[in-house]
């Protein structure tokens, strides 16, 4: 790979317009994020609960949202939505109107079933025994959930949100074909105009990973604070639940990047 | 430390004559097998009882029935004047009346050992930061953990942490405390802080129930000690008694058994 | 509300089923070159030679935080231009088809994972099993090939599973370089029958029910494996193939 034409005039002409670009990936990474763990957590009750009718559905919820590719399940808001009748004289049209709102409509609802499914193993690995140590001591249900329950499961789940965090924001560069002009767009526009393959999409990958590996110094910011109180690092979920988080965990294990 | 630091208050007082806790004909089924068989046990006020018996005999479950953390399918329970009923409300009334300690510690791994302490009394009572860390520290003190006050549990050895979750029950002021094999996850030489720490609490005149297989400990500290085999009760008597003139054939091997 | 003669939808099923053989082809294709090249690398890396380790790392972080449809782009625009720079002009002449560079992106981009998993999988094995190798004189291509990737695999294996769905999951990216795909089929019929709503929804269920019944001969060849029964001749082709 000795002599890439990279142009690096056009590349510092094309800066502004890419930072641009990043800019709109980030909102789109950073709207459905939010929404989307918003709406896991209900979702994850639902899943986690002992009646057929709450958690069938939302088990549904998760397999179709998690299980459907993230470019068909733009097709279907983008172009599906918009033959329900209901939907479009209805005040919902402000949202699936318009590209950008179905884009972070499909990215949250893929955001919401992958994190529903890291919150539920992650509520799991918490030992029962603390739990009921808690109830011993009278603690309410709900208390128990948010000073025992969720500060536990949110160290031992972090791998696991990094990874999906890490794999959602690659998987948002697809936005481009519903017109939005998030940093792929971008870069595409401008092959189109000069014809040079490499320039463009090279530096569009150089800001993806500066934006990515940017997360990951967060997370690992954020894990070496919460896991203070640890002597080594033992996560029950490694034991818990590789199947569910192999793939996801692996680039962290290459924490090479860094 | 003085005995009565109590909190006069909340929960209904009980007759002079009202046993702490009364079981009466209590059966819990896992499936088919009755894990308590009509186990019928009264305990004083005050009054230190010790419970032993095979493996699988059913003393942890009955232990674990007194403040709901199993609930019974039979019979009836009551604590401190408090029914045991399938109602959520009785239940949490019972356990501010009840501490218990656990086998394994089971502490908050992400708080240090003296919010472990601190955490109860705030969610249940509401006391403030700083009400709830003088709390807090004054039983720490008791279990002679002060020192370690700012550790978080991942730091400290078995019987320290064992002797601040004994700390933590306390922080709720329990007339009656609950000790489920409290030195079986131990380290020998970890056995002997926690026992002594027991041992001092058993001078306040709290009411205590322990399962444990510490036949020195009994001897020293319990006024009646139970046998239990098959989820039911066996035989029981003053700890001397008990010991030294067993009365059944089961106990007798038991006692054999564990005394080799 | 359809309003689809029996014979459309015959023609458009026609049309989805070639897509969905294409789809399969990309996946499989990919998901093979990706398997081949990560154990490759995999072992390769475990090297201790200090600019080896150093290539992986950077590698792996350039593949690992791109997104797959930039490297898909890279590879269908620029593919042409990068064999010629290697191969001269007679690499010019080498049109890239997207069916190509996807498959040349996927095999680069989920080689990375593969071979992390691998490296992971060696790591985990007992040390014992080279010293015991290297005691009976047993040939490196025996020991590798026979003993230790049999048991990386098997070792590995929850993750492949993972690699694999995700993998499966990404194929739809090279629609968008143009290759008539699956999901290039529903799109056209999509706009053709005004359905968009339906066909979208077919096609992912489709993409769901494959992955489901994948995911369930994984588990079962798991729980085979796991069981400890000696498949191991199967395997250690499979491994040495590598």
């Amino acid at each position: 790979m000795s002599g890439l034409p990279i142009d690096f005039d056009l590349a510092w002409r094309s800066l502004p317009e890419l930072l641009a670009g990043l800019q709109v990936t980030v909102l789109i990474t950073v709207l459905p994020l939010l929404f989307g763990l918003a709406l896991a957590f209900p979702i994850c009750f639902a899943r986690m609960s002992a009646r057929r009718w709450l958690s069938l559905p939302a088990e549904l919820f998760v397999v179709f949202f998690r299980g459907a590719p993230l470019l068909i399940l733009l097709y279907v808001v983008y172009y599906g939505f918009g033959q329900i009748a209901l939907l479009r004289e209805g005040p919902l049209w402000l949202l699936f109107g318009s590209p950008f709102g179905c884009a972070i409509v499909a990215l949250t609802f893929n955001h919401a079933a992958y994190m529903t499914e890291v919150l539920r193993g992650s509520l799991l690995a918490v030992p029962g025994g603390i739990v009921e140590a808690s109830e011993a001591l009278g603690i309410s249900r709900r208390h128990i959930f948010i000073w025992v329950k969720m500060p536990l499961a949110i160290r031992y789940g972090l791998k696991a949100y990094q990874n999906e965090v890490v794999s959602f924001v690659k998987g948002t560069a697809i936005v481009s074909v519903v017109t939005i002009t998030d940093l792929t767009a971008v870069a595409n526009g401008i092959f189109e105009q000069t014809y040079d393959p490499f320039t463009p999409i090279l530096c569009a990958a150089a800001l993806y990973w500066a934006f990515i590996n940017l997360l990951r110094i967060g997370f690992e910011l954020w894990g070496r604070w919460l896991g203070r109180h640890q002597r080594e690092e033992a996560s029950p979920l490694t034991a818990e639940a590789p199947r569910r988080f192999g793939l996801r965990r692996l680039s962290s294990l290459a924490k090479a990047m860094l | 430390m003085t005995p009565s630091t109590e909190t006069p208050g909340a929960a209904p007082v009980p007759e002079a004559d009202e046993p702490a806790i009364g079981l009466y004909g209590v059966v819990k089924l896992y499936g088919s097998h009755r894990a308590l068989d009509g186990v019928d046990l009264e305990v004083r006020r005050g009054e230190k009882v010790v419970i032993c018996g095979p493996s699988g005999s059913g003393k942890s479950t009955l232990i674990r029935t007194i403040n709901g953390l199993e609930r019974h399918d039979g019979g009836r329970i009551r604590v401190n004047g408090i029914e045991l009923t399938a109602e959520e409300g009785t239940v949490q009334d019972i356990r501010q009346e009840v501490g218990m300690v656990f086998q394994h510690f089971n502490l908050f791994p992400h708080l240090t050992a003296l919010e472990n302490c601190m955490l109860a009394p705030r969610l249940n009572r509401g006391l403030g930061k700083e009400q709830a860390a003088r709390l807090a520290m004054r039983h720490l003190e008791r279990v002679h953990l002060a020192d370690h006050a700012g550790k978080y549990p991942a730091r400290l050895s078995g019987g320290q942490q064992q002797r601040v979750a004994i700390a933590r029950a306390l922080c709720m002021e329990p007339r009656i405390l609950l000790f489920d094999e409290p030195t079986s996850a131990l380290d020998p030489e970890m056995v002997n802080e926690v026992l002594g720490v027991i041992e001092e609490l058993a001078a306040t005149g709290v009411t205590m129930v322990c399962v444990t297989h510490e036949m020195g400990f009994a001897r020293r500290v319990a006024d009646r000690c139970v046998f239990m085999d098959r989820g039911m009760i066996v035989e029981q008597g003053p700890a001397y008694d008990f010991f030294a003139q067993p009365r059944s054939e089961r106990l007798r091997g038991f006692l054999a058994q564990i005394l080799r | 509300m359809t309003n689809l003669s029996p014979a459309d939808i015959a023609g458009y099923l026609r049309q989805l089923g070639e897509g969905a053989l294409v789809t399969l082809e990309l996946f499989l294709t990919s998901f093979a070159a990706a398997f081949v090249l990560g154990v490759l690398i995999g072992v390769i890396t475990l090297s201790k030679n200090r600019f080896v380790r150093a290539a992986w790392r950077v590698y792996a972080s350039i593949f690992m935080g791109v997104p797959s449809l930039l490297v898909i782009f890279l590879v269908y625009y620029g593919g042409s231009a990068m064999l010629s720079a290697v191969f001269g002009e007679f690499g010019a002449a080498i049109d890239i088809s997207p069916f190509g560079a996807g498959v040349a992106a996927f095999a680069a981009v989920y080689a990375a994972y593969i071979a992390e998993l691998v490296r992971g999988a060696i790591d985990n094995l007992p040390k014992g099993q080279f010293e015991g190798a290297r005691a009976l004189a047993i040939p490196p291509a025996v020991m590798w090939g026979k003993v230790i990737l049999p048991q990386a695999m098997r070792l590995a294996l929850p993750g492949l599973v993972n690699v694999w769905s995700f993998m499966l999951k990404e194929t739809p990216l090279v629609s968008l370089a143009g290759l008539q795909d699956l999901v290039a089929s529903a799109k056209i019929a999509a706009g053709a029958t005004k359905e968009p709503f339906l066909f979208f929804i077919a096609t992912a269920l489709v993409f769901i029910a494959f992955s489901a019944l994948t995911l369930k001969l994984a588990t079962v060849l798991e729980i085979r494996l796991d069981r400890g029964i000696r498949r191991t001749p199967a395997r250690a082709s499979a491994g040495a193939e590598a």
